[in-house]
């Protein structure tokens, strides 16, 4: 299930930008919820232009029962 | 509507807010653009039957989507969106109204920033989606 996002845009593409997308997985914890265990895995997506200019970043939460 | 200026506004002034009824149809359409294939968007009998859901379940991730857009639809050409987060709490199923909508948190003025918390609720006035985001106005 969907658990949330939070993103950061740290400047506005343009035509003619070159990006590069980077996805990890960066973490995965249990809770327990009141309907039995819930585990959050988490995931940092990053993108930048091709010469390393930070252009979004994004902490993406998944939950699974 | 005219795009808002920074000096126009103070903290608590509302968003203008929008209401939402999902179908099967737009939810089979939503799901195929983000290329998500989990049934509990569009078939019933699985959702109710396997996942033990009580009804076809609303994306999470669509409902923020709804509260990006209760920021860009607003702010226009003003600035632009810098930081922006959401939290799905509680579910919600087809069948159900929801309310996109926000309001000023804070400002600063000479930063030219602005912060704002954002929801989504359900009927009951439940907010099952809270979220906030910062934009910066252009000078």
């Amino acid at each position: 299930m969907a658990g949330g996002t939070k993103s950061h845009y740290h400047r506005t593409v343009k035509p003619g930008d070159v990006l590069v997308a980077t996805r990890t997985f960066s973490a995965i914890t249990e809770k327990q919820g009141s309907s039995g265990p819930l585990i959050f895995i988490e995931y940092e997506l990053n993108v930048t232009t091709d010469n390393g200019e930070p252009v979004m970043s994004e902490t993406l939460t998944r939950i699974v029962r | 509507m005219n795009p808002p200026r920074i000096q126009d506004l103070k903290p608590g002034d509302p968003l203008p807010e929008r209401t939402f009824t999902p179908t099967n149809v737009s939810l089979f359409l939503y799901n195929a653009a983000i290329w998500n294939a989990h049934r509990i968007h569009y078939d019933q009998d699985y959702t109710t039957g396997v996942e033990k859901h009580p009804a076809i379940v609303v994306d999470g991730p669509l409902q923020g989507d709804w509260l990006t857009q209760t920021v860009i639809n607003w702010l226009g050409d003003a600035g632009r969106l810098e930081t922006f987060e959401y939290s799905n709490r509680r579910a919600s199923y087809l069948g159900e109204t929801l309310i996109s909508g926000g309001s000023i948190k804070s400002l600063e003025t000479e930063a030219g920033t602005v912060a704002l918390d954002l929801f989504i609720k359900n009927e009951a006035g439940e907010i099952i989606t809270p979220g906030s985001a910062v934009v910066r106005f252009t000078p």
